[in-house]
């Protein structure tokens, strides 16, 4: 540690001192105070001798203080700075993994638990004034805390991490570290168990430190499951399984169905292989799990869970009559529909769909609809004219459209819409007639023309295309990976979701139901009134499922780390501060002794 | 604050008239009565005759009756000077209204008192010594040649109440009714000059006036005390802790100077200067007895 003076020429000015010492010995010492007598005072005198001492204390004490306040004025003019060599002044950064791998038990109590140490210790060694900042690098990077002084703030937020599942992103955090408050040299710590491979930028101005946790290899995972329909009855499991360790391994893999065991088969597997196996199930809805009964040190890929959804659409068909849109909708397999010519507002909260027949309303709920002859005054569009006798003439190859050629389909009349959020898919000859409206909230297909004003209700494509259009809007994949967010168009105001952690009741702001904690694996269902939609999480992740340490990065600058940088501690804002502080006490004695006279 | 001497407190003692209790003093006839009997208008006992006795004060009746010589007493009736003595001492520039202006305003009193009960009225001011010495005859209009004087008389010196009140005692012929209007604060005491003044049967009235600084001191910190009087100083710092040991030093020296004065039978009376001399003569020394 070392002191220096930035401007040491204003030290002269400590000279000043001498003046004020010739001013303070020229004039009168104290306060006179004339009094009739001094016959008391005298004999107080004597006979309290330790008044003498304390006489003495403050003695003088005005000239100290004008002293001792130029002394710190001059000082901070001449701005001293303490300078502390070392590391100790770069900005630090945590970088800490917390991907699935981390959840392995190679290490006790586990990787994860042993790296919140590591970078617990690197925090308590470094001085309390240095900047830290920590991150998280799971799939996605996340700022836990930004640079701070607060260093037991960074602690509680240390010890509260927990593992995400995910796969991890050390790669995005590097990114992200360099650009936080760029020319300032930072001290980078990573934290992993070096199972997937980063790099730094090769001219970086950082010091990058890496803490690689863990040691062992010895997992069996489930890196990938499936399960597909085969046709009304019968679903296809697909289960895709990884040995990562060295050695042969033979366990029993175990399918559950709603909590039951269905199935239960000796698998053996050689060490480095990938074994698929394809298992028939009933093709109905249901929770499917399935266990390896292994015990290895990554024990949270050994299960996956699997979730078929069947589509059961509660239909509302809002029509004033049209008997070929209530065959087609009805031809779709395990739908509800209801038809009414009318609608109220409940109904916009108890069906998954609602079709409107020319009755078209002013506005809707979130939800999804098709809108046939028209749409609502509420998604903002203008007819610009009207067109008849025209045919379909093409289409886009979209799901919707999908095994549904209505090529040359004749249209009596249809208007012409027109809107910056429409998205056409369905043209005539004179242009679109057919849009999709797709909002956060509100799914809409829009038919600009009436299809009794068509003949396309002859035709095999109608009933697909209303299938495909339902299956489009209410189909939905259950298989999401760990922190991915789950988002449902719902009008409801309470909605629940059941997560492996437990069930809690949710208001619905917004017409989307959005959850975004969806770091724990198992199954998440939401229900919404009679509406419930059940969604997996699983790791499947071959490179979090081998846990074997395999990528080991140098220190960067680990033999340069004494010299690194500096501390520049400037004492003159303190200095000035005391100063004023004395300058105040000096005013203040100094108007008491005014009053004395 | 200008002190400007008046006769208002004049007006206001027009209807009283000055008692003085234990008076034994002879000279001219006055208007007290003394508890002496001898030459008089009013007969107050008998006693048999001694050689030497004037023959015309034998009560020849008592002789036709029981052949007894029998002298008649009358009371006699006595006049009464009364000394004024004012402390004009720099101490007595303290207080608000001044100690002396206060202690003028006594003096013009007692010595108005004096002059209507028709009582011949001496005034001096002291420091060290006399000064300033008047003598006022039984004529209410004198009082102006004291008002003058008192107007003229400035706070300075030393006190010296022992010196003075021996100088003044034994300048003195006649007993009679002696005022010392003073702080009492004499480096040199005041003991011996009060029990001289007794001894030569003088009735004394001491008036001690104190400034309330002196009650409460209002200063504080480091400091040098400077002695008026003296122009002695004293470094000191006073706190709140040396300010009560002085209160008690004070309230000692006060109650010394009480108790003295009840052991030789001198009337005392303390005041501060806050208490308008007004309220003192009309309320105080009227109940206590000194007035009437």
């Amino acid at each position: 540690m070392n002191i220096k003076f930035i401007n040491p020429q204003f030290l002269w000015l400590l000279s000043l001192i001498s003046i004020i010492i010739i001013l303070h010995l020229i004039r009168p010492k104290r306060i006179l105070v004339y009094i009739s007598t001094l016959l008391l005072w005298e004999k107080i005198i004597k006979e309290n001798p330790s008044g003498k001492w304390f006489k003495k204390l403050p003695k003088n004490i005005l000239l100290y203080l004008q002293i001792l306040t130029l002394i710190l004025l001059v000082l901070s003019l001449a701005q001293p700075q303490i300078i502390f060599k070392g590391n100790i002044n770069l900005p630090l950064v945590l970088i800490i993994d917390c991907s699935a791998s981390l959840a392995a038990r190679d290490i006790l109590p586990s990787r994860f638990e042993n790296i919140k140490t590591e970078a617990l210790k690197v925090l308590h060694k470094i001085p309390f004034w240095r900047p830290v900042a920590l991150i998280t690098a799971g799939k996605k990077i996340e700022i836990i805390s930004s640079f701070t002084s607060r260093h037991n703030l960074i602690e509680k937020n240390i010890k509260e991490l927990r593992v995400l599942y995910t796969k991890n992103n050390i790669e995005s955090a590097i990114e992200l570290v360099e650009s936080l408050i760029p020319n300032t040299p930072k001290e980078i710590h990573i934290f992993s168990d070096g199972n997937a491979k980063f790099s730094y930028p090769p001219n970086s101005i950082n010091n990058y430190y890496i803490h690689i946790i863990g040691k062992g290899g010895d997992n069996i995972g489930i890196t990938r499951a499936e399960i597909i329909p085969k046709n009304n009855k019968i679903a296809e499991l697909f289960i895709e399984i990884s040995n990562f360790s060295d050695d042969l391994k033979k366990f029993p893999l175990e399918i559950w169905g709603n909590d039951k065991l269905w199935s239960k088969v000796e698998v053996g597997i050689k060490p480095q292989e990938v074994k698929k196996l394809v298992f028939e199930v009933p093709y109905i809805a249901y929770k499917l799990v399935i266990k390896l009964r292994i015990r290895d040190q990554l024990e949270e890929d050994n299960t996956a869970y699997l979730f078929l959804p069947i589509l059961k659409p509660r239909i509302l068909l809002v029509s004033p009559g049209n008997p070929f849109l209530e065959k087609a909708l009805k031809a779709i397999p395990n739908s509800h529909i209801d038809v009414k010519s009318y609608i109220i507002q409940e109904d916009f909260l108890n069906y998954d769909f609602i079709v409107f027949d020319r009755l078209i309303p002013e506005y809707v709920f979130p939800g999804n609809y098709l809108f046939i002859g028209s749409a609502p005054k509420s998604f903002d569009f203008e007819v610009i004219g009207k067109i008849t006798k025209t045919k379909i003439v093409s289409w886009e190859e979209n799901s919707i459209m999908s095994l549904v050629y209505p090529l040359n389909i004749n249209i009596n009349s249809s208007l012409i819409l027109r809107s910056s959020d429409f998205k056409p898919f369905l043209y005539c000859e004179k242009g679109p007639i057919g849009f999709i409206y797709e909002k956060k909230d509100i799914f809409a297909l829009i038919l600009s023309f009436s299809i009794l004003d068509t003949d396309w209700y002859f035709y095999d494509s109608f009933p697909i295309f209303i299938y495909n259009t339902i299956k489009y809007a209410l189909s939905y994949n259950s298989q999401i990976s760990p922190g991915e967010s789950i988002i449902i168009r719902d009008g409801n105001p309470i909605y629940t979701i059941e997560t492996p952690k437990g069930k809690k009741e949710y208001e619905n702001i917004g017409g989307v139901i959005e959850f975004k904690d969806t770091f724990d694996l198992g199954f998440y269902i939401i229900k919404s009134r009679e509406k419930e939609k059940i969604f997996a999480v699983n790791i499947f992740s071959k490179e979090e499922s081998n846990i074997k340490p395999r990528f080991i990065l140098k220190d960067k600058t680990k033999d340069s780390i004494n010299e690194a940088g500096f501390i520049n501690l400037d004492l003159s804002p303190y200095l000035l501060f005391l100063a004023f502080i004395l300058f105040i006490i000096e005013i203040i004695i100094f108007l008491g002794g005014l009053k004395l006279k | 604050m200008r002190e400007e001497l008046d006769l208002s407190i004049i007006e206001k003692l027009e209807k009283l008239k000055f008692f003085a209790k234990r008076i034994k003093i002879g000279g001219t006839t006055g208007e007290r009565k003394s508890p002496k009997v001898g030459r008089g208008s009013e007969f107050a006992d008998y006693r048999n005759y001694q050689i030497g006795d004037e023959l015309r004060y034998i009560d020849w009746n008592i002789y036709a009756r029981l052949e007894k010589f029998l002298i008649k007493l009358f009371e006699e009736e006595e006049d009464l000077d009364i000394h004024i003595l004012l402390d004009s001492s720099s101490s007595m520039r303290f207080g608000s209204p001044s100690k002396l202006f206060y202690g003028k305003k006594l003096s013009l009193a007692f010595a108005y008192l004096g002059l209507s009960s028709w009582e011949k009225v001496r005034f001096a001011s002291f420091q060290e010594s006399i000064n300033n010495l008047i003598s006022l005859e039984r004529k209410r209009e004198h009082i102006f040649n004291l008002f003058n004087l008192l107007k003229t008389i400035k706070p300075s010196g030393i006190t010296d109440l022992n010196n003075v009140l021996k100088q003044y005692i034994s300048w003195q012929k006649r007993r009679g009714v002696l005022i010392i209007i003073s702080d009492f604060f004499s480096p040199s005491g005041y003991k011996e000059g009060l029990s001289l003044g007794r001894y030569k049967k003088f009735s004394i009235y001491a008036i001690q006036i104190l400034g309330e600084e002196e009650i409460n001191p209002p200063f504080k910190g480091d400091i040098w005390l400077v002695d008026s009087e003296t122009n002695e100083r004293k470094e000191i710092f006073i706190d709140e802790n040396l300010i009560e040991i002085y209160k008690k030093e004070l309230d000692n020296s006060l109650k010394e100077l009480e108790e003295f004065t009840l052991k030789y039978g001198i009337e005392y009376l303390r005041t501060v200067t806050s208490l308008p001399v007004e309220e003192l003569l009309l309320k105080y020394l009227r109940v206590s007895g000194w007035i009437t």
